[in-house]
């Protein structure tokens, strides 16, 4: 695994890609040569200590020398990332995380599945993975899809679900699902708790969950970000973010 | 007019003891080196004080451990840590590897059930000065996440504590203070009778941060410790204020960022200081120090 680094990396682009969702995209080739898929970076946002925390985002895509993030407007400071303009620079700490190893991926048929801004985290796995998964994606409603053609690309089929039936099947995509459970020998999942806690329920086996937590430092040190497995209490920043649903006590 | 840049580069002393530099990573924002040494040399600090270590293994607090606040975070770890056995056997040998003092923090466990505090840091002293050649042992009488009592603002607790570690450790005796209390320098008081060698200044201060969607505190051991840049003013005052009753070696904590703010601890009359927060925000920072 490759050391991460603390860097400035400039803004190549950052726009609005749906309802409260931001992409934005750094030259980064850095991170683009030693980054593994559910890797992530630790940004700094602002200068000064008003956004005094690093704060932790997937990369959603690394192209030749660029990786892209794909985050939700939630807090202040998401509000003051989506400020960033062309040209300016972001302090980062990446890669960081223990990252997935490909090769490794023994499933043929995989199901990927995302709540909210979930997808954000899963876009880089799929991408390795293209054409041997189908994605279930849940929003609230059909104006917070992110990037549905590009998915499109990668998965087999797409279940979409949205709470006001505006776009798919109407309710949750944990009850689409359900009815499918069967078909797969594989399951990655990121999204609200309480939703890939009802997915490890449904599929315990060999399903592996992205979890996020309020983080400090993002390295290891600070023992902040932990989540309780069968083995005690780990880090999500250093041991994870992905864990196998197995290991976590529920 | 104290050479402030040429106090940053010297030496610093305890007692007899001999440290680099006046600059030290702050027990529980550095663990045991092993992940910071990515961003961080070692090598070049004044040393390094250990994520606090108790005497069995704890697996800390519930989460969320950690929020952040204006200019700062709060903190409920809960000292987790693998036991001083593991510390001794594993995480100290480790660190030999990078030639930086070590200092051992050790807290002694008191909540409002049971308190073993004071024969806990009797035998953790014990255990590491039978088994391990250490450059410091750290007293945290003062951690916001685990003591239910308050300890450390009885006086009498507090000297006759570190009378027991001192006793039964060949390394200096630091104290660590907790801001917590209305009379800092009666404190220090009682740990320069207790025969503490140095003092270091300020734990984290308690505090909490309510969720105003769900109108519940968002840690999930409900208070934490606050740290970083908004706590200086007052880890400031204190070292002023501890400055004027003893003549022990102060070592200054409480948000530090930048090179300036090392020097206001110096002013205050801090020997040395220990970087905390910051080393989960700025690394690249701390290494332009030296």
């Amino acid at each position: 695994m490759s050391k991460p680094i603390q860097a400035k990396y400039k803004v190549l682009e950052n726009v609005r890609i749906a309802e409260g969702y931001y992409k934005i995209t750094l030259e980064a080739p850095y991170i683009v040569r030693n980054y593994l898929p559910t890797q992530f970076v630790n940004i700094k946002v602002g200068t000064g200590y008003e956004y005094l925390l690093r704060k932790p985002f997937s990369i959603y895509e690394a192209m030749d020398h660029t990786i892209s993030i794909v985050y939700r407007v939630i807090g202040k400071g998401t509000r003051r990332l989506a400020e960033y303009q062309k040209g300016e620079f972001l302090d980062i700490v990446a890669p960081v995380g223990k990252g997935v190893q490909v090769k490794n991926i023994k499933a043929k048929k995989m199901a990927f599945i995302a709540g909210g801004c979930g997808i954000a985290s899963l876009k880089e796995l799929a991408g390795h993975v293209a054409k041997k998964f189908d994605l279930f994606y849940g929003v609230e409603s059909r104006n917070q899809i992110v990037e549905l053609e590009k998915w499109r690309k990668l998965a087999n089929k797409i279940f979409m679900a949205t709470d006001d039936g505006s776009e798919g099947y109407k309710g949750f995509v944990t009850d689409l699902f359900k009815e499918k459970v069967l078909q797969y020998d594989a399951v990655y999942c990121c999204g609200p708790k309480v939703m890939m806690r009802k997915i490890y329920e449904l599929f315990p086996q060999n399903s592996y969950f992205i979890f996020e937590e309020y983080m400090a430092c993002g390295i290891g040190v600070c023992m902040g970000c932990v989540i309780k497995t069968k083995e005690g209490y780990k880090r999500i920043c250093k041991d994870g973010p992905l864990f196998k649903g197995e290991e976590i006590v529920w | 007019m104290v050479d402030l840049e040429k106090k940053l580069r010297s030496p610093f002393k305890i007692g007899n003891k001999v440290y680099p530099n006046p600059i030290w990573l702050a027990s529980g924002t550095c663990g045991f080196g092993e992940d910071i040494t990515d961003f961080i040399n070692l090598k070049k600090l004044g040393g390094i004080v250990v994520k606090g270590t108790t005497l069995k293994p704890r697996e800390g607090n519930p989460t969320p451990r950690v929020v952040e606040t204006p200019a700062g975070m709060l903190n409920s770890i809960g000292i987790q840590n693998p036991g001083v056995w593991g510390v001794v056997k594993e995480k100290i040998p480790f660190l030999k590897k990078y030639k930086v003092p070590i200092i051992v923090n050790i807290s002694g466990i008191c909540t409002a059930d049971s308190c073993s505090a004071m024969s806990d840091f009797e035998e953790l002293a014990k255990i590491i000065a039978d088994n391990v050649e250490v450059d410091g042992i750290e007293i945290n009488v003062s951690c916001p996440n685990v003591t239910g009592k308050n300890l450390a603002n009885n006086m009498l607790w507090l000297e006759k504590v570190v009378a027991v570690v001192k006793k039964n450790s060949k390394a200096p005796v630091i104290t660590k203070l907790s801001p917590n209390t209305a009379d800092i320098t009666g404190m220090a008081k009682a740990v320069e009778n207790g025969g503490t060698d140095a003092i270091s200044l300020i734990n984290a201060l308690l505090g909490m941060k309510i969720d105003v969607k769900t109108q519940q505190p968002v840690l999930g051991n409900k208070m934490g410790g606050l740290s970083g840049p908004a706590i200086r003013p007052v880890a400031i005052r204190m070292v002023y204020q501890v400055r004027q009753v003893t003549k022990l070696p102060i070592i200054g904590i409480g948000g530090i960022i930048c090179k300036e703010d090392i020097f206001e601890f110096f002013c205050a009359g801090a020997d040395a200081v220990q970087l905390g927060t910051m080393n989960f925000v700025d690394m690249n920072q701390i290494n332009s120090f030296f």
